[in-house]
């Protein structure tokens, strides 16, 4: 009895995180009605099921294999300036799918290539989860040991040692960016939907919004979500490690004597990665009729803008104390870590329309209505898909600190609050601003799971972006995707104050 | 045996930068030496003295900041850092043959192949082939990474604690083997450690690092 109380005491810190993420799925779960649920017709579901496999696949082999190519072009070779490399990086990580689909489809009709099919498909969406990749890897490189290459590279040549040790070195963090690629590729229908291609996580949304039946939707969902809970968990078992490491300061820089062909392939296959990453700010900010027609799209957007940030605001700050406790939480757990970083992960990778259909089920009911008719419905959709974000951001940056500082926290501040209050938080300050940066800016480019549960009447950029979208690459569709770059920049830009602020602040004292 | 293997160093001048933008750390300056081919030359010196730092000059992977280097390059030059520095996803038996490149494999040479069994059994390794390098212990560990550079039978060898982590007779059996291999190869070596009893057993010179520099102690 007194060891359950103490579990449950210890789970305290990480609730706020499991009601907002886990809850509704839960309660959906526990509570649907099956009647009048259609059974699955199994031939067509597992077609569509392995063509969505398929491509995953390919988007995730594509964009892991030219970012490990790129990246060990860029750390390796003294021409590139990798502080420059990581701002890129940064600003092309949480570009929304939708940004990048209008970018695709710009490029594809300036070059005289078809727009719908696998092809350009899998072509935007490697694009627009190459980030991603590079940016797993990259810190997959920061991490690395420089002995055992510098050994490899005496023992033989700098070549031999990027094709038979570095690969086997990152293996664990090729597999992470590989997963995570693939999660997040069968988990999101925004770009496949605009290049006319059905995917399973389509299936789902079309499902709930014809039939409205949550246990059709459940029914409908449980196959996508199988899988994808198998291979994060799959993924776990191979790359846990890597949530354990903090990372070491500097990145990892070797200049390497390689023969001309392989450096010339290298430096083209970095150009390719980072024009395909820097494409939609490319097409977007260079475009004069952007500029020209901005104040049409503003007088036009204004209340979809309005909107967009409302939510944001609503879910920046339930996040910031949310992700801290959880943060710690995850980083003083000492026994079952797996399953822990396992539920903490699954509700980033669930199909959004999954997680819209969970939160209408729990929160439409007469007690809850002036919630249900507000922004704080897509802003807890927010919340729901990306908590995960930037608890693993602020617990990075615990893991950061000097285990003997925490203990001594503790030992002098003779309540726990004051020592996290005035130790630990201030600490961990720029991780928690980083951490709800990501989650705001991936938040800004939601769409799966805010479409459905949008208050009736209003509408945020992205989704407005995303129905234009189908009608072809037009003015309007410019217009909205500046506004979400606008908008990421301002994120970011407010993000980096406040940490600038944070890091002053602790100078002085 | 005709190879210039000697190691010299010219006015070599290194520092660190220093965490949290303090002033760079002076580890050598003006830095000037020769090793003559074939000798033996232990480097001691307390932890933080700047060892390492040299070796990794030597080797040419680190940049001094004033001065230059010269010495041979891989592969005459081998180098077993102070840590085992393995590759975790190959087993010790592809480890140590990852020096030898492809030629061992397509048309054996014979008598490479037996020195390569010596070296095994010298450094009693025999048993842990097929291992992967997360599942031996430290001085295990060290052994393998010792013996990954010496297959390769380098004219010039560098050696960063080589022993640290083994302890008793074992520790004696390999300083008596590597002796041993030394004489046999005549290699230049350059030997740090912190331990003199071990340093004069197997060195001619005993070097300390001092005042941004060597100082010869024995
Ligand atoms: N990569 C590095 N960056 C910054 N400082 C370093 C680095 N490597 C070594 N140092 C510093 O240089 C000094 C000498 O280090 P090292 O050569 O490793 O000493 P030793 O091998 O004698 O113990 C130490 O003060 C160490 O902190
Ligand atoms: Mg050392």
């Amino acid at each position: 009895m007194r060891r359950l109380a103490g579990g449950v005491r210890g789970l305290l810190p990480v609730l706020p995180f499991f009601l907002l993420t886990l809850l509704p799925l839960a309660w959906l779960l526990g509570t649907v009605s099956w009647e009048g649920a259609k059974a699955p017709v199994w031939g067509r579901e597992g077609l569509l099921l392995g063509r969505t496999l398929l491509y995953g696949t390919a988007v995730a082999s594509s964009a892991v294999l030219l970012a490990y190519l790129a990246l060990v072009f860029g750390a390796f070779t003294p021409w590139v300036d990798r502080g420059l490399l990581k701002a890129f990086l940064f600003l092309a990580l949480p570009v929304p799918g939708t940004v990048f689909a209008y970018a695709g489809l710009k490029a594809l009709g300036l070059l005289g290539l078809p727009s719908r099919g696998f092809a350009p498909s899998w072509l935007v969406h490697t694009a627009s989860l190459l980030p991603v990749a590079l940016f797993i890897l990259a810190t997959g490189l920061h991490t690395l040991k420089k002995e055992p290459l510098h050994a490899a590279r005496l023992l033989g040549s700098d070549a031999r040692m990027l094709a038979r040790i570095l690969p086997g070195m990152l293996a664990p963090q090729v597999l992470a960016a590989l997963g995570t690629v693939f999660l997040l590729s069968v988990g999101d229908y925004a770009i496949p939907s605009i290049f006319s291609i059905n995917v399973y996580s389509l299936g789902i949304f079309v499902e709930y919004s014809s039939s409205l039946s949550l246990g059709s939707t459940l029914v409908k969902s449980a196959p996508l979500v199988l899988l994808q809970a198998l291979v994060l968990l799959l993924l776990l078992g191979r790359t846990e490690p890597l949530f354990l490491t903090g990372g070491r300061k500097g990145m990892l820089t070797l200049e390497l004597s390689l023969p001309g062909t392989l450096l010339a392939a290298g430096g083209l296959l970095l150009g390719l990665a980072l024009l395909l990453v820097l494409l939609p700010f490319l097409l977007v900010l260079t475009d004069l009729a952007m500029w020209r027609g901005l104040p049409q799209t503003l007088a036009r957007s204004g209340r979809d803008l309005a909107a967009s940030l409302g939510i944001l605001f609503r879910a920046g700050i339930l996040a910031l104390p949310v992700s801290y406790l959880g943060g710690w939480w995850l980083h003083s757990l000492r026994k079952g870590r797996r399953p822990a970083l396992f539920l903490v992960l699954l509700p980033a990778f669930l199909p959004g329309s999954l997680t819209g259909a969970a939160l209408i089920h729990l929160y439409n009911r007469p007690c809850t209505s002036g919630l249900y008719d507000s922004l704080w419905m897509p802003a807890l959709a927010v919340l729901a898909r990306f908590l995960p974000l930037s608890l693993l951001v602020v617990h990075a940056s615990f893991r950061r600190l000097d285990r003997e500082l925490v203990d001594a926290a503790f030992l002098l501040h003779p309540s726990r609050l004051k020592a996290h209050l005035q130790v630990l938080l201030p600490l961990v300050l720029p991780g928690l601003a980083l951490g709800t940066a990501f989650l705001l800016l991936f938040g800004l480019g939601e769409l799966g799971a805010t479409v459905l549960v949008l208050p009736p009447g209003s509408s945020t950029v992205t989704v407005r972006l995303y129905n234009y979208l189908h009608y072809g690459a037009s003015e309007e569709v410019l217009g909205l995707s500046f506004l979400l770059l606008a908008g990421m920049g301002g994120i970011l830009g407010a993000a980096g104050l406040l940490s600038g602020l944070a890091r002053r602040l602790r100078k002085m004292d | 045996m005709d190879r210039t293997n000697g190691i010299t160093l010219h006015e070599l001048t290194k520092t660190w930068p220093q965490p949290g933008g303090a002033e760079r750390l002076t580890v050598f300056s003006g830095l000037s030496h020769t090793f003559p081919p074939g000798s033996r030359t232990a480097i001691v010196g307390p932890s933080g003295s700047g060892k390492t730092t040299l070796l990794q000059m030597v080797a040419g992977l680190e940049a001094p900041d004033g001065g230059f280097v010269e010495a041979p390059k891989a592969p005459e030059l081998g180098y077993v850092f102070q840590s085992p520095a393995l590759w975790p996803h190959k087993t010790v038996r592809s480890n140590m043959r990852y020096g030898l490149g492809e030629h061992l494999f397509s048309g054996a040479d014979p008598l490479e192949e037996a020195r390569y069994r010596d070296i095994l059994q010298a450094l009693e390794l025999e048993d842990l082939q097929g291992k992967y390098p997360a599942t031996l212990s430290g001085g295990q560990a060290k052994r393998v990474s010792l013996a990954r550079t010496l297959v390769t039978r380098p004219s010039c060898l560098l050696l960063d604690e080589p022993l640290g982590a083994l302890d008793g007779a074992l520790k004696d059996r390999v300083l008596d083997f590597l002796l041993e291999w030394v004489h046999w190869t005549e290699a230049t070596l350059l030997y740090v450690t912190h331990d003199h009893g071990e340093a004069r057993r197997i060195c001619t010179r005993v070097l300390e690092v001092r005042d941004q520099g060597l100082v010869e102690v024995g």
